[in-house]
């Protein structure tokens, strides 16, 4: 019971994490109907450049700022140089190799400076023995902080998005861009806003896995990548609670799995539940059905 | 610089060089040096992985993110059957083969029903879940340890029937398959079926108003790219005789991504080039290796944008999609476009009763409507009125929230659009939907698609049948081209065309698909007045043949001499039918489209 | 004031609109009349910037916009209701209304505005927090309007406004419009295909058939006795 216990929480807290990625790439299918292909390296890149700006001896927050800063760049550089060039020349799925080539120069680059080796990633939540006991189950509060924060930044998200003029907005736009241009919406601003906004989210997230796990490595993040995206499927693509309800169904289910069958079938599983749902109900939970009036 | 590329071009597809440059390595191989004779096996197990990256991706237009593991299963399964189960290599590299045909075919199963980026992610994701697979059932695959001791040419124990094959051996069996492959893809891209997958991919609409089965289409291209991946995969494993998982990772995935790309996506030529070059480029150029993530990353991020068509575009003139030799004998035989007339069979088209509902709007209201045969009727109307949702409830676009459709008195109410495009209803679309780099003959024979019926296996082997059928199709487009008076632009791609030859064009695939009855969406917009005479020609002439014809179109003075009948739609129900002269009479028209206060003064 | 001399607008080979020209002033409605394909929905959008235009110029108030991005001449004032009643239909009216509010002029207080509007439109009042996309048609226009109008915009850009409405919705629409239009400094601009009701409150109509423009000049000048059949030729052929 106590094995069944620790996997659901560590998938819950896992899969908050997987929502969180998922949160963010619906920010720029909202804006652009595109995603990051090469979300990983994002992810990669705070997590990396924290834990070795810590090795030469900055302060943790200072390594998180300027980490998430990196990224927040990133974003912006994306939108330019791959997507945007992408839309208008290069057919209507260019945009998904050019997002995975800049991811693989991101995490070239890495590789070629800073070495393929795994790099020890600072404890800035707590310590890996640090553990809190409720109702006799003994929990990581590593892994606690990393849920609260993805949930409160879910939240916050979410708040932003339906209370704020921004959210109305970025909404505004997914809704009928042509629309939003002709009431002066700063469109391009909100694209590249979009796409800060998303990557900052990928930050995150990988700062909060490389916490769990320990280490980072230039190879980090491509999965999580993948797993974001099936809770943004599951949850229905462009929803935010939907985000949530996917990123924790799916965190729980993969531990489950891998814990009672085998790791392996940890990343089948995802798999699995993204054919699902395809073939069942590709809008997902949460999604509208799409009606087509050609 | 063009005539250059054409010289180059007809150069390096002359017949004889080739059989000749083929003999020369087939002999050359016995005096290569070890080294040598090992990179040129690689190169062609790498030619023939690009090719299913050019079906899959150039052809149809998706993205698979994890092709790797295809050419996984490939080598895998031959390596399993013939080391582990003993069984020969005759038949363990089909059935690894086909294999990972099928694998990709389960795959693509949503295909058709998802956005394409959904897809991506799927092989994607399966890309990572054959690496645990390969890495976790340690008994089957050696896990992590690999599986070594395959039948391979180079540790000496490839051995089938009884003989055992060096590798100098092997290498020429290599290439002798590697050139047969070449020559299937490059028939099965010059096929219905080929141009077919480029059609699904740049307007899925266009394509079911030919006939052409969306989802099974894009379902044979993954079978087909995952058969192609797998046979190299196969040949592989009894090349290097051990596999490890770290060969089937996500970077052999995106490296053949790389080389297709670089050669580009539309080139066979080019991208044999490009894999090749990029099988020596890690031996030649040490350095290349530890740039070479970054390159990979550099050539994905930008070749797309800034150039599009490689390798192949900057040293080939542009590919054709038909065969020549095909073409030599059709350009000879001439034939009248009265075959139009055959299966037009005087039809006529009821619409009962019909209601379409989108949500809570309702778009058209209990219309019934005849469409007579051997007539030219108008559909016009205001705004909103409901002439395009009328045409897609009876093209089979969607199926109306009620009534009924009815075919000379059968009831096809249900049918989807490729249905209803093989029972001989053929629309038209506002903005011509065409493969833009495609010459207008190859345009409008996608037209025949549904008119033929060869298969990608007849196709690709070049048999008789395919053969036949093809020439047919030929002649008969080579017909349509003279009665459309476009023969001057027929071998030039539409891209570059003015939009009156584009709009012809798309009136002459449509005609290819032997249409008992067209419906027209504007045909008229966007044409010149001479433009518009000869279109008013046409159309006559297409009545005398006997096909029926339904056109919605706003230009009134072109309509005044063409149709026998018009139908005033508004805000969805029909609010008159009868001659032109009449309608600018009729009061209920003036007001449907000047208010009512044009009806008081008239 | 809105002058625009000279203008074509073509979409790839397709000459939507061919060398209008024509004035639209302050505290006056000009109509812009024509059978669908006429236009006239080109000609608006190329006013408001989202068609490019092969030639000519549109000139607001003296400055030479021609130019200038659609963003840039949504904030210089240009509001355009466009056709086929687009809003942003998962949004709430007051959402809908306060989004149009934020990138406007805001000459006044948001809470003002939206005072103007629900007393203008009660019926926009009760609905407020409902979505957008679950109004009827004759309120979906309304808010639409109102959205265009609390931009405080100095061009009003109506395409086809009275589209699938009744008659009754259709009359009230006209009088916010009409009302709207001698109001303040804006100059109106709206296109029918329904004649009848854009003659009623036009001072000049133009009337446009496959891009080229058949007749300009005063509306009364269309309505008097007579006239409506040759308005209906105009049309019709």
């Amino acid at each position: 019971m106590d094995f069944f216990v620790s996997l659901v929480i560590a998938g819950a807290c896992v899969g908050s994490v997987y929502a969180l990625v998922a949160v963010g790439l619906n920010m720029t299918f909202w804006t652009t109907k595109t995603l990051n292909f090469g979300q990983g390296a994002v992810m990669m890149l705070s997590a990396m450049s924290t834990a070795l700006l810590v090795q030469y001896g900055l302060s943790d927050v200072v390594s998180i700022v300027f980490g998430l800063l990196l990224v927040a760049l990133t974003g912006v550089l994306v939108e330019r140089i791959a997507i945007r060039p992408a839309l208008k020349t290069a057919g209507s799925m260019g945009w998904v190799i050019a997002t995975l080539g800049f991811g693989i120069v991101i995490q070239g680059v890495t590789a070629r400076y800073f070495g393929s080796q795994a790099v020890a990633f600072p404890e800035v939540l707590f310590q890996v023995q640090d553990v809190v006991t409720i109702w006799g189950q003994s929990i990581s509060l590593q892994y606690l902080a990393v849920l609260c924060i993805s949930l409160v930044l879910i939240i916050v998200l979410e708040c932003l998005t339906r209370f704020t003029v921004l959210g109305t907005a970025i909404q505004a736009c997914a809704q009928d861009m042509e629309l939003a241009v002709v009431q002066g919406l700063p469109v391009n601003l909100i694209i590249s806003g979009s796409f800060v906004l998303s990557s900052l989210l990928a930050g995150v997230a990988g700062i909060l896995v490389a916490q769990i796990s320990g280490t980072v490595d230039p190879a980090f993040g491509f999965e999580l990548v993948m797993f974001g995206f099936v809770a943004a499927v599951l949850g229905g693509m462009g929803n935010s609670g939907g985000a949530l309800l996917g990123g924790i169904i799916l965190g729980i289910t993969s531990k489950l799995v891998g814990g009672y069958i085998s790791t392996a079938a940890e990343h089948g599983i995802a798999f699995g539940l993204l054919i699902l749902m395809l073939a069942i109900r590709p809008q997902g939970f949460f999604g509208r059905a799409e009606v087509n009036k050609a | 610089m063009n005539t250059l590329r054409e010289k180059l071009t007809t150069l390096l597809t002359n017949k004889y060089l080739q059989i000749f440059f083929l003999l020369t390595l087939l002999v050359g191989a016995g005096y290569m040096k070890a080294g040598t004779l090992q990179i040129l096996s690689f190169a062609l197990i790498s030619i023939l992985f690009t090719q299913s990256i050019y079906i899959l991706t150039g052809m149809t237009g998706q993205i698979s993110l994890g092709h790797a593991a295809f050419f996984g299963v490939g080598a895998y399964g031959t390596a399993i059957l013939s080391k582990t189960l003993g069984l020969s290599l005759l038949f363990s590299i089909p059935i690894a083969g086909i294999a990972a045909s099928l694998v990709a075919f389960i795959l693509s199963y949503p295909a058709g029903r998802v956005k394409e980026v959904y897809l991506a992610m799927m092989t994607l994701g399966f890309g990572q879940i054959f690496l645990e697979v390969a890495r976790e059932l340690t008994a089957l695959t050696g896990g992590v340890m690999g599986l070594s001791g395959v039948p391979s040419a180079g540790l000496g124990t490839l051995i089938v029937l009884g003989m055992k094959l060096s590798t100098v051996d092997y290498f020429q069996f290599l290439l002798l398959i590697t050139a047969c492959s070449v020559i299937f893809v490059r028939n099965f891209s010059q096929s219905r079926l080929g141009r077919s997958l480029f059609l699904v991919h740049y307007s899925e609409l266009a394509a079911g108003s030919v006939g052409i089965v969306r989802r099974q289409t894009k379902q044979l291209a993954y079978a087909l790219s995952g058969l192609f991946a797998g046979f190299a995969g196969a040949f592989y494993a009894h090349l290097v005789g051990y596999l490890g998982p770290d060969s089937f990772t996500i970077s052999r995935s995106i490296e053949v991504l790389v080389i297709a790309i670089v050669g580009g996506l539309w080139s066979i030529g080019g991208q044999i080039l490009s894999a090749i070059f990029f099988t020596f480029l890690p031996e030649q150029l040490q350095v290349f290796t530890q740039y070479q993530f970054i390159a990979y990353g550099l050539i994905l991020t930008f070749t797309l944008i800034l150039f599009r068509r490689g390798i192949g575009g900057l040293l080939f003139s542009a590919s054709r999609f038909i065969r020549t030799s095909i073409r030599k004998v059709s350009d000879k035989n001439k034939i009248s476009s009265d075959f139009l007339s055959i299966k037009a069979n005087h039809t006529n088209i009821l619409v009962k009763d019909i209601t379409m509902k989108f949500g809570g709007l309702v778009a058209v209201n209990h219309v019934s409507l005849d469409i007579p045969a051997r007539q030219i009727t108008a559909l016009v109307g205001p705004n909103g009125s409901g002439k395009s949702t009328l045409v897609n409830v009876i093209a089979g676009v969607f199926p109306p929230t009620a009534g009924r459709v009815l075919l000379n008195d059968s009831d096809v109410t249900s049918r989807s659009d490729a249905q209803m495009a093989k029972l001989g209803v053929i629309r038209t679309f506002q903005d011509p939907r065409l493969v833009p780099h495609f010459t207008v003959r190859e345009n409008i024979l996608l037209g025949a698609h549904a008119q033929m019926s060869y298969s990608w296996l007849e196709a690709g082997l070049g048999l008789p049948r395919a053969y036949k059928q093809e020439l047919l199709a030929l002649e008969q487009c080579d017909s349509i081209i003279e009665l459309l008076d476009i023969a001057e632009v027929a071998d030039q791609p539409v891209e570059s065309l003015p939009y009156g030859y584009r709009r012809m064009t798309e009136l002459g695939r449509a005609l290819m698909a032997r249409p008992r009855v067209i419906l027209l969406d504007e045909p008229a917009a966007g044409l010149s007045d001479l433009e518009m005479q000869s279109l008013g020609v046409i159309l006559k002439k297409l009545k005398s043949l006997g096909i029926t014809i339904l056109l919605i179109e706003h230009h009134m003075d072109f309509l005044a001499d063409l149709v026998d009948e018009v139908v005033v739609l508004d805000s969805g129900s029909i609010i008159f039918r009868g001659t032109m002269l009449a309608m600018r009479e009729d009061a209920a028209v003036i007001e449907a489209y000047l208010g009512t206060e044009g009806v008081e003064h008239a | 004031m809105l002058e625009i001399s000279n203008l074509s607008v073509s979409y790839g080979p397709i000459q939507a609109v061919k060398g209008f020209s024509g004035t639209a002033v302050n505290g006056h409605i000009t109509g812009i009349l024509g059978a669908n394909g006429a236009g006239k929905s080109s000609l608006l959008r190329a006013i408001s910037g989202l068609s490019a235009t092969t030639s000519g110029h549109i000139k607001l108030d003296g400055r030479d916009i021609t130019g200038l991005a659609a963003s840039e001449r949504a904030k210089l004032g240009i509001a355009h209701a466009m056709e086929g009643r687009r809003l942003f239909r998962h949004l709430s009216v007051a959402e809908n209304l306060r989004l149009a509010w934020s990138f406007g002029a805001r000459k006044s207080a948001l809470n003002k505005a939206l005072n103007e509007v629900y007393e203008r439109f009660p019926i926009l009042a009760e609905k407020s927090g409902s979505q957008a996309g679950l109004l009827s048609g004759g309120q979906q226009q309304m808010m639409i309007l109102s959205c265009a109008t609390i931009r405080d915009p100095r061009v009003l850009l109506l395409d086809e406004p009275s589209l699938g409405l009744s008659p009754l919705i259709t009359t009230q629409i006209y009088e916010f419009i009409g009302a709207f239009s001698k109001s303040g400094e804006v100059c109106v601009v709206l296109t029918e295909q329904m004649a009848a009701i854009a003659l009623k409150v036009a001072t000049d109509i133009h009337v446009l058939r496959q891009g080229s423009t058949v007749f300009s000049g005063e509306a009364q000048e269309m309505t008097r006795d007579g006239r409506a059949s040759e308005l209906s030729s105009l049309y019709l052929g």
